[in-house]
């Protein structure tokens, strides 16, 4: 099988991923941050140096700031829920995945919140800033905003909406989920007060991993409260981090095989992986865009506005049954809707949804004719 | 003698032992549970050297010191 569903989550996970998580399974078995003991406290020791590579990665400042989750929907919750108050209102983008609309669209429906989407120029950024900037409001609290989207991997000017953000006293949230080890994200640079990501996709970690790396966090609101191993006596929530968000045990051989992913990813560099990845997509999009049949949504794939990600249909072939397809014929990508209606509303396939083929450090140029040919043969069998 | 100060989390201790090392002390961290007013279970930071002097030095990068004795 060829793998081109990356964007989904990163596989082959890297060798030393592997051996991290099978080190860890033997070594470092204990609770960390509970008990007292040796193994417990090698582990939590583990669990530290994970939280200083992610802030050391994310220009963050204190380890302290960096929270694990999950994955990236629960980074996401949290903030979300954690930082607006009843009356706020809050701008998030039309390219925004379920992750962010949903966790937004419940507080409204239970009549805490308002919202409003803003429209995205792709390719534009004054015009996709002056979009975001048109709608705040006295009582607009935050924006959340995707670093790209995850169908069509239009990448959006985090940099300049973190500006308007920060002059107009706004926190501003962004959903990494595309872009974390995928391009490069500095916090303080680019004003994020929050960045939401998942552990298993472009930082290579195991599934069952995320984080929130936070420049200056406030005092947010919990949704989960519990044991944090920390001033257990007391029945209020920790109000100090990563123990206020880190209730219950971490994965934490999933955090020490994140550990792992990020010193991958440090090693071959982001922008390495990214130029390789580029690279594969724009030869796909140039064989593909040779055949009238094969129907594109973005254009040209320039890197300054496009992620390593690519959708296109087969005309005459639902999404779904293309992928399949392809699946048959031995390549894994993911069709539909990607949990992201309001991106496929904006591009116009709401009714159709897209192939989507998302490659990863480990896939070849080879693997990219390889698919491309398949993509033609169906094509023309249809 | 080794002195302790108590500090917010495992974390915060963690982070407080690599700067206390970093700095020349001789430090490591110990699971303490009492029932105080510091609330129960925690951490602290075991260490050879001033009380005062170390305070400072954690407090300074942002670690929260709960408490301080002698073991």
């Amino acid at each position: 099988m060829i793998y081109l569903d990356n964007a989904a989550t990163t596989y082959p996970k890297p060798t030393n991923v592997e051996n991290a998580v099978r080190t860890a399974l033997k070594k470092y078995g204990a609770n960390p941050g509970r008990s007292g003991h040796k193994m417990a406290m090698e582990t939590s020791e583990m669990i530290y140096n994970c939280r200083v590579k992610l802030a050391e990665f994310f220009g963050g400042n204190e380890p302290e700031n960096v929270i694990f989750t999950l994955n990236c929907t629960h980074a996401l919750n949290f903030v979300i829920k954690g930082i607006l108050n009843k009356g706020d209102h809050i701008i998030i983008s039309q390219l925004e995945h379920n992750a962010v609309i949903r966790p937004v669209h419940k507080m409204k429906m239970d009549n805490i919140i308002t919202y409003d989407i803003a429209k995205v120029y792709p390719e534009n950024t004054k015009k996709t800033v002056e979009s975001f900037e048109e709608l705040i409001k006295p009582n607009t609290r935050a924006i959340i905003c995707t670093c790209t989207s995850n169908v069509f991997g239009t990448v959006m000017p985090i940099k300049e909406i973190g500006e308007l953000a920060k002059g107009k006293g706004l926190a501003f949230i962004v959903d990494g989920a595309q872009g974390a080890g995928i391009l490069p994200i500095n916090i303080e640079q680019m004003n994020i007060d929050y960045l939401c990501m998942p552990g298993h996709k472009g930082l290579y970690g195991p599934m069952g991993t995320g984080a929130i790396v936070c420049r200056e966090p406030e005092i947010l609101n919990t949704i989960i409260e519990g044991g944090t191993g920390s001033l257990s006596s007391k029945l209020e929530q920790p109000d100090f981090y990563p123990d206020r968000f880190e209730s219950g045990t971490v994965n934490a051989i999933g955090i020490i095989g994140l550990s792992a992913g990020i010193d991958f990813v440090k090693s071959k560099s982001v922008k390495r992986i990214h130029d390789h990845e580029i690279k594969l997509i724009k030869e796909i999009r140039k064989k593909l865009a040779d055949n009238d049949n094969i129907i594109f949504y973005t254009g040209e794939h320039n890197e300054k506005f496009y992620a390593p990600v690519l959708s296109f249909n087969i005309e005459g072939i639902k999404s779904e049954e293309g992928a399949l397809k392809l699946n048959d014929m031995g390549f894994a990508l993911r069709a539909g809707f990607h949990c992201a209606p309001l991106a496929h509303l904006s591009y116009g396939t709401d009714k159709t949804g897209t192939i989507r083929v998302s490659p990863s450090a480990f896939n070849s140029l080879n693997e990219a004719e390889m698919f491309c040919d398949a993509v033609i043969k169906i094509a023309k069998n249809r | 003698m080794n002195s302790y100060v108590r500090v917010t989390s495992i974390t915060h201790a963690t982070k407080g032992k690599n700067i206390l090392m970093a700095n020349g002390y001789k430090a490591y961290i110990r699971r303490l549970s009492q029932i105080n007013e510091t609330g129960g279970c925690g951490f602290v930071l075991v260490f050879n050297g001033d009380v005062e002097k170390v305070k400072a030095l954690l407090e300074k990068s942002k670690i929260r010191v709960l408490g301080s004795g002698v073991l």
